[in-house]
């Protein structure tokens, strides 16, 4: 029956198999498996902070929001119907709780001041991708490249980040960031192509008076 | 995508670096940045930004993060568990009340106690001290009946030599009438006589069921004179 099973598998596409592993993962929380809460955890931790941490500009926000995120998820999972996927799904309650958790830090904390701005565990937050055969100079460059984006990022409208976030970096299809936002693909073709032309025109502006910082090469004439 | 203007080509610039266009529109689009250079140019752009955003950092999630993840993974699954069907939710009823009545009864315990004790031990100490003797003088016997009799005899003198009276005691002793028997007319200085005689004397009272009570009795008087 095992071989069966396993034969049966071997024969499906790795979409497939992404499904049927998400079935399964389904099945054993709602049944309670110990290992089935330790594979959803191991799976979507680092993703959802990713995600939450993009949108919110902050990583303690963040990390709460991820325990949101995951506390919605076991509480919820009974209720889960499996007209999208897994990801989807998760992304779905990630974005929503990051949308929540900014609308209160709008309401909150508009009149604080931070008293340190250093986070304590920074260091251990952010892990750039060093190409091996990077130079210092080059690894600065990218460096500052890299700052510009972000704050490029944090610049434009909220909506437009989700949007583009979730296709640019998360590597969503059109289709699963429709399903995460709840709107049409149009819509989310919409969102993405302005926050795309929002993030451009912030780095050109940025750009415009150090040529030593420029991310756009210039062709010989 | 029939009309490759620039307007469109840079909408899709996009989709072409990353090469999700179909192949149609792709070949179009390439033909178009062959002939634009303004447009090349932007496609420049959009590639060093969409390789840019996707060597963005990533961020590692705090160490702290990923145990309060599992403590709330640990804490959700045993909720799970209770309240899978009605079994496990009766035993989890039973438990948290067991619990709460504990709770509730153990802060009271040992006051409770240490006053029992307490009262106990103060109790015995005084009780001695406490205990008062019964006054039985006047009590008298349930059972016992006894008819009135006379406790002290007035000094007065009847005048006849014998006379019998009929004399009616309260339950306090006191003679409250009292009549010649048998019926005989005496003078009024007789009566007067025979009346000092039993009002100044003191009887006891009848005794019915253990309670003095009135009631009336026949007395015979004899006068005696002693010549010494």
């Amino acid at each position: 029956m095992t071989g069966a099973y396993l034969n049966l598998n071997s024969s499906l596409t790795p979409e497939q198999e992404a499904e049927l592993e998400d079935l399964r993962l389904i099945e054993g929380l709602r049944a309670a498996e110990e290992t089935a809460y330790e594979t959803l955890i191991r799976r979507f931790q680092g993703p959802v902070y990713n995600l939450a941490w993009r949108l919110l500009d902050d990583p303690s926000d963040a990390s709460d929001v991820v325990q949101e995120v995951f506390l919605k998820i076991f509480r919820n999972m009974g209720s889960f119907r499996g007209d999208s996927s897994l990801r989807t799904w998760v992304y779905r309650i990630a974005v929503n709780e990051s949308h929540n958790r900014r609308r209160w830090l709008f309401r909150h904390r508009r009149g604080e001041t931070a008293i340190d701005e250093t986070y304590e565990d920074c260091e251990t937050h952010e892990r750039p991708l060093v190409h091996e055969g990077e130079t210092p100079f080059d690894f600065t460059m990218n460096r500052e490249a890299q700052i510009l984006l972000e704050e490029g990022l944090e610049a434009i409208n909220p909506v437009f980040r989700t949007a583009l976030v979730l296709r640019e970096i998360e590597d969503l299809s059109y289709e699963e960031i429709a399903a995460v936002l709840e709107v049409s693909i149009g819509t989310v073709k919409s969102r993405i192509l302005r926050g795309r032309e929002a993030l451009r025109r912030y780095l050109a502006s940025r750009l415009e008076g150090a040529p030593a910082m420029q991310l756009v090469p210039r062709t010989a004439k | 995508m029939e009309d490759f203007t620039c307007k469109s080509v840079r909408q899709s610039l996009w989709d072409y670096v990353a090469g999700v266009l179909d192949e149609v529109d792709s070949h179009g689009v390439r033909y178009h940045l062959q002939a634009c250079r303004e447009c090349e140019l932007r496609r420049v752009e959009v590639r060093s930004m969409r390789t840019g955003l996707r060597h963005l950092p990533v961020a590692q999630a705090p160490s702290m993060l990923d145990t309060r993840l599992r403590v709330t993974a640990s804490r959700e699954r045993a909720r799970h568990v209770r309240l899978r069907d009605f079994h496990a939710r009766f035993q989890d009823f039973r438990r948290r009340f067991q619990v709460s009545f504990d709770n509730l009864l153990k802060p009271f315990a040992v006051p409770a106690a240490g006053g029992i004790l307490a009262s106990f031990l103060c109790f015995g100490v005084i009780l001695g001290n406490l205990y008062v003797a019964p006054v039985w003088e006047n009590d008298l016997p349930i059972g016992v009946s006894t008819d009135v009799s006379i406790d002290e005899l007035s000094p007065f003198d009847c005048g006849r030599k014998d006379v019998l009276v009929k004399l009616s005691v309260d339950s306090e002793g006191h003679v409250t009438d009292y009549e010649l028997q048998p019926d005989k007319h005496a003078s009024p200085e007789e009566m007067q006589e025979i009346g000092n005689l039993v009002l100044y004397s003191t009887f006891n009272p009848a005794v019915r069921s253990g309670r003095r009570v009135s009631s009336k009795r026949l007395f015979f008087l004899s006068h005696i004179s002693v010549r010494g």
